[in-house]
């Protein structure tokens, strides 16, 4: 599979292409109080309202981890909705793309596309730093590097209903 | 293949619907107007019933075929008035109607559900039909086919005795003619005279039986068979070409299948000496249209039904397919030379591809379905398409084209044509700059501007509906309803062409039935109770929708009984609704409202009909959430009238944009009553705690305050976990948070910090301590945006209103649905997004339940309530001859005389009027007090000639002198908001606004002394200069007018609004009288009477002036210590009272 990768912190991180619908220049955007500390508000994308996900709280980066990268203009990586992936191919909108309402991910920086031999991807390792096995997929070895492939609906709190 | 039966089944049901919706209040009609029904309604009734009988059967749907079939049946014998519309025929079509619904509502069901009982009803009335009443009347018409009785040929005896079966069969009920039809063998009608004798329906000697592969073929592509008598008199090449031509006519939408007599060439027919030629036909046409088309009478047309055994062959799938192969070798078009069946398919194709468009429907699909194209649809399309295919005589109205779209495609419509306002916003903004360069850019933009507020104005209209979508459905309710109930009631409908978005209509249906029903039931009296009351028999009840202030209202009234808020208030105290305080100074208008609480029932005993108590609430709540309001209005024995304000739509809403910390949210304009500006000044005054929770002093209201950003935590710094902190110490936080953003110079410093210092008060801070805000040079202020949730009132606090904007609301994504506080999202004009504040949410959140925190101003705000409806004062208002609007305060004036101006009469150089006998000096207000040139210029001096005149004669005892205007234009009872500084003058109270028009208070003491009229007063021999007094009164006029009154005996007088100001002024200053309002908020007169001795007043003498004087106040008064208690306006016994005072001290 074609994978979307970025970079977040000292993390290498990866998006199957399918489930992504564009990146942009992090914009402007309005907080919602009230809701989790992890969703950083809401943008207007060419008239639909995004909820942007801070990526780095959502795996929770402490305030110290979070660091200097403050001042960084970051990436948004926004998603397809269930029904757009609906129409590209069904069994992975069914199996991986459960959210309905336009979702974005806050990302530091952005990476290459990078195809991915499925065979390649191995579970997780047990002393990954930065990043809960909750929310990997899994994990491919790529120059040296260690390139996790994110597990979105886990990330956005699907399939675990604390997060909701 | 199932699944686009599916799709076609869809369809079906969707254009069977719409012709139910039409076949319902037509039926409405025609059981009103009986036989005298427009034929054209009768036509359209018989074409809708029978196009959803023609769909049905397409799909093998026997059971709505059966029903229709019967219905159609019925309604061919009243089309062709041989029978009477009588209320037998009309209950039977309605309830057929009502089976035919509900198979249709769930049509994969129909076929189980049992008809039988509405057909069989229908049935019995077609028997009795035949014999009975229907004969009465007779053909209108007279059958033309009548042969010129000059015709010498032989058959003539043949042809009369035709007419004759024909009556007859046409009087017959048609399922015993498809019978005879059946069993009529047409080998039997021989070309000689027919055997006729048994009464038997010989003229349509056609066997269908004959034609097996014809009726097969008929049945797959819904077409009909008609007996169709063709005039043949005259010569044999004039038969001839009579034939010929009837066979062109109808080539292209059926054919000639046999003839009676039969013939073989055209050319026997020239030997043919009948007059009369019967054809059997075979035609998609309705049998109208097929007359229209052969240019001849409808007489003359006789509709032959298939035999049910013989449709039954035709087995449907298979019907389908060989359809479907059918018309894809029409397709294929690779034929040259069409068959008679070809060509009449190919009239389908033109038919089918008239509506395709209209169906949003894919053609491939839409052809094989001869059912769908009705001649309905046939004829408005022929009407709008400029008569292509068939004649279109008599059709319905022409209607506009219409298009099916989507809703979700026109809610993406709508999201783009936000996208593309936003995009007009952006570009507007560059092209400032751009037009340095270009000048040409300007109108460029301009024109861009206009097409794209139209584009979105247009989208938006696209989703409207008319609310006689709900509307049309009621005539039949009130119907049922009045039936069962023995009542008569009319219904009359206005306004259903009014359009609203369809989320409002759709969510519309239950409230007014729900309202209708009640109507029915509670507010319509019974016809003799109607007679008794000296009402009409039937209640009149009105179903109005019309346009105001932007908003749709519905009103729905009655002339029944009324709502008896006495009544209403009795149930709700013996509920627990209410408390007896409350039901004692509850106003009428709260009294009608409580019918919306939940639970209570005005009926008197429950019914089927309503009664249950479940209901009006429900009202209510359904229509607030639509972002609409209800109001009642009732006259006990006159009726009722309750008024929906509803919203156009739900998708573009008016909201006022607002800031809180550093955010804009959105505030829905439904349910903002007032927005109250609170500067720093007036703080103290009019934000209090009461228990603890912060309120704000609004017109002697009590509204709880809720903080905007404290609720959302907006400003908040700390972590959410640390909420239990010291609300102080958050606050001062969040004001140095302030300080340090005015610092940096982002934000409008001095909102937050107005924010902020409010808030201190909010929470009870010793105001005094504020010291530092106080001296803030920037203006302080805060915002109070005055809300109504379900009729309670709350205060939100914002830092400021930015804008009122239309926003076109988007929803709330998932992941923050567990927030209560927000209800939409929106994207405002800068292309931000902002939230939509969802007030109940946000009045749950912040915990303000009415039920508690306002039970604790509850007694309070009842006080308030109870002297704010005392205070109220009773208004004369007059037109003086200049125009100018005066008001006079009803005690003021003895009373109000209309002279003739022939009375008027001048005695040494001053006006005087006699009357009843009395010479009374006349005076103008407006000339004595220089006013003259202050008249707005629409009065109109021309009628001032000989026009009667008004005098006011004024409570003031041994005058005799009248203030003259020119009319009485209204008397009132009203709030006084007096301004004494806008319009000054000698005389002159103050002004004040009283429906928008400027009304300005004079002192009809100082008038009359202007005047020069000698006052006989005490006053003028007390002189109390050098003193001071206190006036306490939290109604401004009032206050005005007292101190006025005692500034007139030289009283130097300072003012208070209510006890605490007073007790503070008496603190700190000395002061030789006090006058002190009884009624007020906060402190009232005896509680500052109970606090005078812990002052340094303890003896300063006291009196009360109150608007409701009564001897039990009196006693209280001296009980209080109270000098003496004077009516507030009484000018006289104030002074009196003062006089004496100086006399004892």
């Amino acid at each position: 599979m074609l994978v979307s990768t970025f970079t977040l912190g000292d993390l290498y991180l990866g998006i199957d292409i399918v489930l992504v619908r564009e990146i942009n220049r992090s914009m402007e955007c309005t907080p919602v109080p009230g809701s989790h500390d992890y969703i950083r508000g809401m943008l207007n994308i060419r008239g639909r309202v995004i909820t942007l996900f801070d990526l780095k709280k959502r795996l929770g980066w402490s305030d110290n981890e979070l660091g200097d990268g403050a001042g960084i203009k970051q990436y948004n990586v926004i998603m397809k909705t269930h029904s757009e992936v609906l129409k590209i191919n069904p069994s992975l909108a069914e199996t991986k793309c459960p959210w309905e309402d336009p979702v974005g991910l806050a990302v530091d920086q952005l990476g290459d596309v990078r195809e991915i031999v499925d065979d390649n991807i191995l579970p997780p390792p047990a002393n990954m730093g930065g990043i809960s096995a909750d929310f990997v997929h899994g994990v491919v070895e790529f120059e040296r590097n260690l390139l996790i492939i994110l597990d979105v609906a886990t990330v956005l709190g699907f399939d675990e209903r604390s997060s909701g | 293949m199932s699944e686009e039966d599916d799709e076609l089944l869809g369809m079906f049901v969707q254009e069977a619907s719409e012709h139910l919706e039409t076949i319902e209040p037509d039926l409405l009609t025609l059981e009103e107007n009986g036989d005298g029904t427009d034929p054209e309604i009768i036509n359209r009734l018989f074409r809708g019933v029978h196009s959803i009988k023609g769909s049905a059967g397409f799909f093998g749907l026997t059971n709505i075929t059966k029903l229709s079939h019967t219905m159609e049946n019925l309604l061919g014998k009243v089309r062709e008035r041989t029978m009477s519309a009588s209320p037998a025929v009309t209950d039977g079509l309605l309830s057929g109607l009502d089976k035919l619904k509900a198979m249709i509502e769930d049509v994969s069901a129909s076929s189980s559900v049992d008809a039988s009982a509405e057909i069989s009803v229908m049935q019995a009335v077609l028997d009795g039909g035949a014999s009975g009443g229907a004969v009465a009347s007779a053909p209108p018409t007279p059958p033309p086919a009548a042969p010129p009785p000059e015709e010498p040929q032989g058959d003539d005896v043949s042809a009369p005795e035709e007419l004759t079966a024909e009556v007859v069969a046409e009087t017959e009920e048609s399922a015993e003619v498809e019978a005879v039809e059946v069993e009529a063998d047409a080998a039997d009608a021989t070309p000689a005279v027919p055997t006729m004798g048994e009464g038997a329906p010989v003229g349509q000697g056609f066997d269908l039986a004959k034609y097996p592969e014809m009726v097969a073929d008929a049945v797959i592509h819904g077409r009909k068979f008609y007996l169709f008598h063709l005039d043949v008199s005259g010569t044999g090449s004039a038969k001839r070409t009579r034939f010929s031509q009837t066979k062109a006519l109808l080539s292209s939408v059926g054919k000639v299948v046999d003839t009676d007599p039969p013939f073989e060439g055209e050319g026997d027919l020239e030997s043919y000496r009948g007059d009369v030629l019967d054809l059997l036909i075979t035609t998609v046409l309705e049998a109208d249209l097929l007359a229209s088309l052969l240019q001849t009478e409808m007489d003359r047309i006789q509709s032959i039904d298939i035999p049910e055994a013989m449709a039954r062959q035709v087995v449907q799938p298979k019907a389908q397919i060989k359809a479907q192969s059918h018309v894809e070798t029409r397709s294929s078009a690779s034929e040259p030379e069409l068959s008679d069946i070809e060509a009449s398919a190919a009239a389908e194709l033109s038919a089918a591809e008239f509506s395709v468009d209209d169906m949003g429907f894919k053609p491939r699909l839409r052809r094989p379905e001869p059912g769908v194209i009705t001649s309905d649809q046939m004829r408005g399309r022929g009407d709008s398409s400029g008569g292509a295919g068939a004649k279109g005589g008599g059709g319905p109205p022409t209607m506009e084209e219409t298009l099916r779209v989507s809703v979700s495609l026109l809610d993406e419509l709508i999201n783009m044509a936000g996208e593309l306002v936003l995009a007009r916003n952006q570009m507007t903004r560059a092209a400032v700059e751009v037009q340095t360069q270009f000048p040409h850019f300007g109108p460029l933009i301009q024109n861009l501007d206009s097409i794209t507020s139209r584009i979105q104005e247009k989208v938006m209209q696209a989703r409207m509906q008319p609310v006689s979508v709900v509307f049309n459905k009621f005539p039949r309710i009130v119907r049922d309803l009045a039936r069962k109930l023995e009542k008569k009631i009319d219904l009359e409908i206005r306004g259903g062409e009014v359009d609203l978005d369809k989320s409002v209509i759709e969510h519309l249906s239950d409230p007014l039935t729900h309202m209708i029903r009640n109507v029915a039931d509670h507010a319509i009296e019974l016809p003799q109770e109607r007679i008794k009351a000296g009402k009409p028999e039937s209640g009149r009840v009105e179903l109005a929708a019309y346009h105001e202030n932007g908003m749709v209202n519905i009103s729905l009234a009655d002339d029944g009984a009324g709502i008896d808020a006495e009544r209403v208030k009795a149930k709700a105290l013996e509920k627990g609704q209410i408390t007896e305080r409350q039901a004692d100074t509850m106003s009428e208008e709260d009294a009608l409202n409580l019918i919306f609480a939940p639970g209570l029932s005005m009926a008197k005993k429950v019914s089927d009909v309503s009664g249950r108590g479940v209901g009006m609430d429900v009202v209510r709540t359904n229509i607030e959430k639509l972002g609409g309001t209800v109001m009642v209005q009732s006259k006990v024995g006159k009726g009722t009238n309750i008024i929906l304000k509803l919203p156009l739509t739900l998708a573009i809403i008016p909201a006022m944009i607002v800031s809180s910390g550093s955010q804009r949210f959105a505030i829905p304009e439904i349910g903002l009553v007032e927005i109250v500006r609170i500067a720093e000044a007036d703080r103290a005054n009019q934000i209090e705690t009461v228990g603890n929770a912060p309120v704000l002093r609004l017109r002697n209201m009590l509204l709880p305050l809720v903080d905007l950003a404290e609720v959302l935590g907006v400003t908040r710094i700390w972590p959410a976990g640390s909420g239990q902190d010291d609300r102080r110490g958050r606050l001062s936080d969040r004001r140095a948070q302030a300080r340090k953003a005015r610092e940096a110079a982002r934000i409008t410093t001095s909102s937050n910090l107005a924010f902020s210092a409010s808030s201190r008060a909010l929470v009870g801070e010793d105001r005094r301590d504020d010291l530092s805000d106080r001296r803030d040079p920037n203006n302080l202020v805060a915002y109070v945006m005055v809300l109504n949730v379900g009729g309670n009132e709350f205060g939100m606090v914002v830092d400021e209103v930015l804008d009122s904007e239309e926003i076109v609301v988007k929803p709330l994504p998932s992941y923050f649905k567990d927030n209560l506080c927000f209800s939409a999202t929106t994207i405002l004009g800068d292309g931000s997004v902002s939230l939509i504040i969802d007030y109940a949410g946000l009045m749950e959140q912040a915990k303000i339940n009415f039920s508690n925190v306002e039970r604790a101003t509850r007694m309070d705000l009842d006080e308030e309530r109870r002297a704010a409806l005392r205070e109220r004062q009773n208004i004369i208002l007059l037109e003086t001859g200049s125009g100018l609007i005066m008001g006079i305060v009803h005690s003021m004036v003895r009373r109000v005389e209309k002279i003739s101006p022939k009375l008027l009469d001048t005695i040494g150089g001053l006006p005087y009027v006699r009357y009843d006998g009395r010479t009374f000096r006349a005076v103008y207000p407006d000339q004595v007090m220089g006013l003259e040139g202050m008249g707005y210029s629409g009065g109109d001096p021309e009628e001032e000639g000989d026009a009667d005149l008004c005098m006011v004669v004024p409570n003031i005892p041994n005058i005799q002198a009248g203030l003259i205007f020119s009319r009485i234009i209204d008397t009132r009872e009203t709030h006084i908001d007096l301004d004494c500084r806008a319009i000054r003058g000698e005389g002159l109270f103050g002004s004040a606004q009283i429906d928008d028009r400027v009304v300005l208070f004079p002192d009809v003491n100082t008038v009359l002394v202007l005047a020069g009229i000698e006052m006989p007063h005490v006053q003028s021999q007390i002189d109390r200069t050098g003193l001071r007094a206190l006036v306490v009164d939290d109604t401004p006029f009032l206050r005005a007018l007292t101190t006025n009154y005692l500034q007139s005996v030289g009283f130097e007088v300072e003012q208070a609004e209510d006890g605490n100001a007073a007790l503070a002024k008496l603190r700190k200053g000395e002061f030789d009288l006090l006058v002190t309002d009884l009624n007020m908020p906060g402190m009232d007169g005896f509680e500052l009477a109970h606090e005078i001795p812990s002052t340094i007043h303890a003896d300063i003498p006291m009196i009360a002036t109150t608007s409701s004087i009564s001897s039990e106040v009196e006693q209280r008064c001296f009980k209080a210590g109270f000098v003496s208690c004077v009516p507030a306006i009484d000018k006289n016994r104030l002074l009196k009272v003062v006089s004496l005072m100086r006399s004892v001290g």
